[in-house]
């Protein structure tokens, strides 16, 4: 503090502190903003603003014993942080969902977002599963399978309590394909599937013929090819690396993965070629450089396996999962026991104010869905929009809006993680660690990019937006925090 | 969006928007977008937080709808009472698409250019944030005490605009920064200039050799800007907060600020503007001068202040202060009966003009009584006390010891001086020194009443303020002239400006237009409010 009050005097009318009557004027502004004309153009002056908002919560009791508990909150917040930065995600095999994902069944269907039973789930999750249902010969019509579905004989449960993650509907059934991501730091594992494209597509509820046509010709050709690609690199795909080149080159890997994608074809196309026939090699190659998001599914396992081995920390404030199965928002939080099947703090799932494509609207939207906010969780996505200005317009905003949202963002995360540098900011840090205690302060929620699915099964994507996650959660986590950690 | 609650007349609807918080300047603007769309059968409309007390409000206003019951305080509450048009609820529904879309547009309006240090937005910010001196705090009265607290253990001084701060707050707050030497102004802290630099709402005024200690906003703009006017300077002038002089703070800020400005090299002059003090703080206040500097004090409403006690040299109003101050910083002594019986000689010419003028054109009836339809709450004070009625004869939302208590501060009562900027008023609503309209309506209601001889308005000037006076007013003042020519009759209209010529709206300007709209224009409040009592005295 630049300040002349370094003389200590014990009698207190003397020594008032007139630092303000003959220096210059710092002021901090809080509230009105007009205030602040009246120090437009004066020499004497400087100032910055602050648009106030109250917090979430406001009960004194509750902060004192965060207060209280301050160092220790900070200390392990420090290690998760530390945990998230020098996680190390590597693309290491691709296998069949039921011969690797953790307690996966054949009757186990994985869903994205917080549990979710049948009834409750919205238009696009349910023809996701009548489609899975279908691609895996559980039923032989859409009819049979809801009738099935809804009689419980199909296992549903998160993709996140099984260490895999998946994009909007996020459904996984155990014939998928999936690739193995290993946190070489940490060894742990996560699981996510191959993106199969845009337009008519499982995960946004499409389950027509051309969208099982896809579904198998993924598992009977690009499966192989992937398998042993990866295998034939030692399964050295160095995923961190490949974000943080895409970081430099427009991508914040939730919303656009153009350059990620191009990476990874680029490191993959020599070795595809080496161990394929020509014309599984043309096809494989063919379907990768035709999908700009094929990289999404392992950006978004490259940010679980990276959070993951920040779960279970105790006294972490830090959210080490977000994410949304279309009806509620969930999140996980390290301090509160993150690594168990329990412990989701729910909310409604809002509807993204989005921009909608030619002939769509709000009203067709479905509440925001998918595991892809654990890109966000990571600290990129939304978080690092300022990355990636080429898409601020598709999302409905100005490069500068893409800044404030990255910087928004600084005031609520516990750290910057240099691995992951936004050029624009001079190469700092995306916001990192999103801490629960700064989201409830200072009632900034997390911005997440997001693709909006109509809320019919089967239409597709009808729009994309920038939107803040519900408040829900958030309040009812940090109630659970401190309780815990007064116990 | 639905249409309910049928209420006598109209039809009341409405709108929740979910965790969206404005603060009460952008709620201002948005209830002017929707006052300005009164031509789409607008009948009420009040847009606030929904807070516990905002809610009952509503109710109380009849503009309650049953989806209000889930909103949070977090979240705007938007309700409009629309004539009701053939059953055809089509138009509203239209009308409140159309609020909220412009509810929307403002929100986005927030343009990221950087014009401060820094732009910084969202909650409870870090205080340290570029080693600032003095925070200005203007947020909701609940969380300003905390932000104050935060400002105060970083060794950062505080101003605090923000009313509804607990009493004990303010004791905590003033008491840990007499401790730290910092200085709290406020909370309900209006006015303060600090360096030349207005804070809050205040005035550009020339800078000079007299400090000001005041516990009242309106006061000290009146007094700053009549320095100035004359042709003298501020050195600072420091806001307290009202409750600074009352027994329970003790005075704090109030003292301190009259310490700093005498170790102040550049102030030679000092001028203490306030209510009664409690006489233990004003024994202190007295005992702290030590006659090495004049001190003038106008403690409005005191008993026989126009005396001298300790040192201090004691005025009766606003006007006298400012001018005993003014002439001693220039060295010609304190005496200002010369000054002072100009004044009123001039006073009196201008009342025989207009008593004149009510006679003669109010053919066979005796207006007698005259209305103060005020925005600055110590004018409010100040001109019952000019004034000087019989008790029974002058009523006020906020009387003096001169005058009663007005039954419903909306309905005036033989001389009523009413405070439009009290919370009956603004509830929801923006104050009237920045929206005139409710003050605009009230005109064009007393106008209407054959027993009014005088109508009294303030325009404060400055920062915070109106940024554009005379865009509303002037079409105002004609449909009133307009309506008493068409009847007949004649009140006399008299405002007084308060502000500089190097003000954003420049005093100037204002007086001119005001002039042409065949107002009485007076320099001060007293002037005004002494015009006005030889007018209704005869």
């Amino acid at each position: 503090m630049n300040m002349a009050n370094t003389n200590i005097n014990t009698n207190i009318n003397t020594n008032i502190n007139t630092n303000i009557l003959t220096g210059d004027l710092k002021i901090i502004n809080f509230g009105l903003k007009s205030f602040t004309d009246a120090f437009k153009g004066r020499s004497n002056v400087s100032w910055a603003h602050v648009d106030f908002k109250p917090p979430l919560i406001s009960d004194p009791a509750l902060f004192k014993i965060i207060d209280e508990k301050r160092e220790l909150i900070e200390s392990a917040n420090q290690e998760v942080v530390k945990r998230i930065s020098s996680g190390r995600p590597f693309l290491v095999a691709a296998a069949r969902a039921i011969d690797a994902i953790p307690g996966m069944q054949a009757n186990t269907i994985l869903h994205a977002g917080p549990p979710v039973e049948w009834s409750k789930m919205c238009g696009p999750m349910r023809g996701a599963v009548i489609g899975a249902m279908l691609y895996e010969k559980m039923a032989r019509t859409p009819e049979e399978a809801e009738i099935l579905a809804s009689k419980g004989s199909v296992k549903f449960s998160p993709c996140h309590e099984h260490k895999a993650v998946g994009p909007m509907a996020g459904i996984i059934s155990p014939s998928m394909p999936v690739f193995i991501i290993k946190n070489e730091e940490y060894g742990n594992y996560a699981y996510a599937t191959m993106n199969e494209g845009l337009g008519k597509v499982l995960r946004y509820g499409a389950y027509d013929e051309s969208v099982l046509e896809r579904l198998n010709w993924m598992e009977k050709t690009l499966f192989p090819v992937m398998k042993r690609t990866i295998e034939a690199m030692s399964g050295k795909i160095d995923l961190k690396n490949i974000i943080s080149q895409a970081l430099h080159m427009g991508d914040e890997v939730h919303n656009r993965n153009r350059a990620a994608t191009s990476l990874f074809y680029r490191q993959l196309a020599p070795i595809i070629c080496k161990v394929s026939n020509a014309e599984d090699a043309f096809q494989v190659l063919n379907f990768i450089n035709g999908n700009d998001h094929f990289f999404l599914n392992l950006s978004m396992a490259a940010a679980k396996a990276t959070l993951d081995a920040a779960s279970d920390v105790k006294y972490s404030s830090i959210v080490t999962i977000m994410a949304r199965n279309g009806t509620e928002f969930g999140i996980k939080v390290s301090g509160i026991g993150s690594g168990s099947e329990k412990n989701w703090f729910t909310g409604e799932a809002p509807i993204p104010d989005a921009l909608f494509f030619p002939g769509y609207s709000r009203e067709d939207a479905n509440p925001d869905i998918g595991d892809s906010a654990i890109t966000e969780t990571l600290g990129v996505g939304g978080f690092a929009m300022a990355s990636a200005p080429s898409i601020v317009q598709f999302v409905g905003g100005k490069v500068a809006d893409a800044l404030k949202y990255t910087l928004s963002m600084y005031e609520i995360t516990a750290s910057e993680n240099s691995a992951f540098q936004i050029p624009y900011l001079n190469f700092r840090g995306a916001p990192m660690g999103i801490d629960l205690i700064k989201v409830i302060e200072k009632n900034i929620l997390p911005v997440i990019n997001t693709g909006v699915a109509h809320r019919l099964p089967g239409i597709g994507q009808v729009g994309a937006g920038v939107l803040n996650a519900p408040t829900e959660p958030f309040k009812k986590a940090f109630i659970k925090f401190v309780e815990v950690i007064s116990e | 969006m639905d249409i309910a609650s049928k209420k006598n007349d109209g039809v009341v609807c409405g709108f929740v928007r979910k965790g969206e918080y404005y603060d009460s300047v952008s709620l201002m603007i948005i209830s002017k977008k929707i006052k300005d769309r009164e031509g789409d059968g607008i009948i009420d409309s009040s847009v606030v937080m929904a807070t516990k007390d905002n809610i009952l409000n509503l109710k109380q206003a009849g503009l309650y709808l049953a989806k209000f019951e889930s909103a949070e305080e977090s979240d705007l509450v938007v309700a409009i009472r629309v004539q009701e048009e053939s059953g055809d609820s089509g138009d509203s529904g239209d009308l409140l698409k159309t609020i909220e879309l412009e509810i929307k547009n403002l929100n986005k309006k927030d343009d990221t250019k950087n014009d401060g240090l820094a732009s910084v937005c969202g909650g409870s910010v870090d205080v340290n944030l570029m080693n600032a001196n003095l925070a200005l705090i203007s947020v909701n009265g609940r969380y300003a005490g905390d932000l104050a607290l935060k400002a105060l253990n970083n060794n950062t001084h505080v101003m605090l605009f923000s009313d509804n701060v607990p009493l004990e707050t303010e004791v905590e707050l003033k008491q840990l920064a007499r401790k730290k030497k910092l200085l709290v102004m406020g909370p309900d802290c209006g006015t303060a200039i600090i360096a030349g630099v207005p804070l809050a709402f205040a005035n550009e005024v020339r800078r000079g050799s007299i400090g000001v200690v005041g516990a009242s906003g309106t006061g000290m703009q009146e007094v700053t800007t009549l320095i100035s006017n004359f042709g003298g300077g501020i050195s600072h002038a420091i806001g307290t907060g009202g409750r600074d002089i009352k027994k329970e703070v003790g005075g704090i800020s109030f003292l301190m600020a009259l310490q700093m400005f005498k170790d102040d090299p550049q102030t030679k002059v000092i001028l203490l503007i306030s209510k009664p003090p409690h006489k233990e703080v004003m024994n202190k206040i007295v005992k702290e001068v030590d006659g090495a500097k004049r001190v003038v004090a106008v403690f409005l409403g005191a008993e026989n202040s126009s005396s001298s006690r300790g040192g201090i040299i004691f005025r009766d109003n606003l006007y006298e202060g400012a001018l005993t101050a003014y002439k001693i910083s220039c060295g010609k002594g304190e005496n200002i009966d010369e000054e002072m019986k100009r004044v009123d000689d001039s006073a009196e010419a201008i009342a025989r003009g207009e008593r004149k003028k009510i006679k003669n054109n109010n053919v066979g009836r005796y207006p007698k009584y005259l209305r103060g339809l005020y925005s600055g709450g110590t004018f409010v004070s100040e001109a019952q006390l000019v004034l000087d009625f019989e008790k029974e004869e002058m009523f006020s939302n906020v009387p003096t010891h001169k005058s009663s208590k007005l039954e419903d501060a909306k309905i005036s009562c033989k001389n009523t001086i009413v405070d439009l900027g009290e919370d009956e008023f603004t509830m929801g609503k923006p104050h009237p020194m920045i929206d005139y309209s409710l003050r605009n309506e009230r005109l064009l209601k007393e106008i209407l009443d054959p027993e009014v001889a005088v109508i009294m308005l303030d325009y404060v000037l400055g920062y915070g303020a109106h940024q554009d006076p005379m865009s509303d007013t002037i079409s105002i003042l004609k449909r009133a002239k307009d309506l008493l020519a068409k009847e007949k009759r004649y009140i006399s209209i008299l405002a007084t400006v308060t502000g500089t010529n190097k003000d954003p709206q420049n005093s100037d300007l204002v007086k001119e237009a005001l002039k042409a709209a065949g107002v009485i224009v007076t320099d001060s409040n007293y002037q005004m409010s002494l015009i006005a009592k030889k007018i209704i005295n005869g």
